[in-house]
């Protein structure tokens, strides 16, 4: 079962909501059993951080390859580091809980900005 | 002139030892809660934070997007188009669609509810055509400037 949905959405904080209803029910119409709360989570953590650290419109790559699903979170920026930091009043949370939700995550460059990306599996029942 | 001595007994240093150990293991104590209640208050801060921010924000993608989407309807794949603001979709999938709209679906989630439509926007129709489908093979959304 593949599938897969795009979304571009723009530099607003405020998109983050919608990104989550269409991500939301994208999974739920595409029948992926993995668990759809944590990747609405680690999609929301991966789209506020490129909205806030990068400042940039930001394209969600969600694709469904059987059992996983691979979700990347595409900006504009190619000079900021992802990396994890000690939580403080200003953040540092989001990449925590991707690690700790995905089975595997991580980050590369392109050619015109980076891309964030996490994976979920789904566990057969 | 020498005042007078003082030679603790053996009971006397046990029990100084002790009440040293105990101040120690209590202000050890004190501090990690200490640390641990200020690590919640910054997450409680930053939850609040997001949520002031997500509250205030304008969700501009509202307003302005189009989007594309394939999918399964029993055995075939339907298509469904939003353009400028036009909606350009399958017969079948449009009368699927349009029977979820009549039945009052809502598309509930983070503390909104979203009413079924074709006609009241991009997010509605999009929500209410991948409902109407068998399963989405591909959905894609590009926001659209204003103007644009």
């Amino acid at each position: 079962m593949d599938a897969s949905a795009t979304f571009w959405f723009p530099c607003d904080v405020g998109a983050c909501r919608t990104a989550r209803q269409v991500v939301r029910e994208f999974l739920g119409s595409s029948g992926w059993r993995g668990s759809h709360e944590d990747a609405i989570v680690i999609v929301s953590e991966l789209f506020e951080n490129a909205v806030r650290h990068a400042h940039s419109d930001v394209q969600i790559l969600v694709q469904l390859h059987g059992p996983l699903l691979r979700m990347e979170v595409h900006d504009s920026d190619r000079s900021t580091n992802v990396r994890v930091t000690p939580p403080t009043a200003a953040g540092g949370y989001g990449l925590r809980l991707i690690q700790s939700l995905s089975c595997d995550w991580g980050w590369s460059r392109e050619t015109e900005g980076k891309v964030v990306w996490a994976e979920l599996l789904a566990i057969p029942t | 002139m020498s005042g007078p001595s003082f030679s603790p007994s053996q009971p006397d240093i046990l029990r100084l030892q002790a009440a040293v150990l105990v101040a120690r293991r209590s202000r050890s104590q004190s501090t990690s809660a200490r640390s641990m209640s200020r690590e919640l208050r910054l997450t409680a801060a930053d939850l609040r934070e997001r949520a002031r921010i997500e509250r205030r924000g304008i969700d501009r993608s509202e307003a302005e997007a189009d989007f594309a989407l394939r999918g399964q309807f029993g055995e075939r794949v339907v298509c469904a188009s939003f353009t400028g603001g036009r909606l350009s979709c399958d017969p079948e999938l449009e009368t699927q669609a349009r029977l979820l709209v009549a039945l009052g679906e809502r598309f509930v989630g983070d503390g909104r509810s979203v009413q079924a439509s074709l006609e009241d926007g991009w997010l509605p129709a999009l929500l209410t055509l991948m409902r109407a489908c068998d399963r989405v093979l591909r959905s894609e959304v590009r926001y659209r400037a204003p103007g644009r």
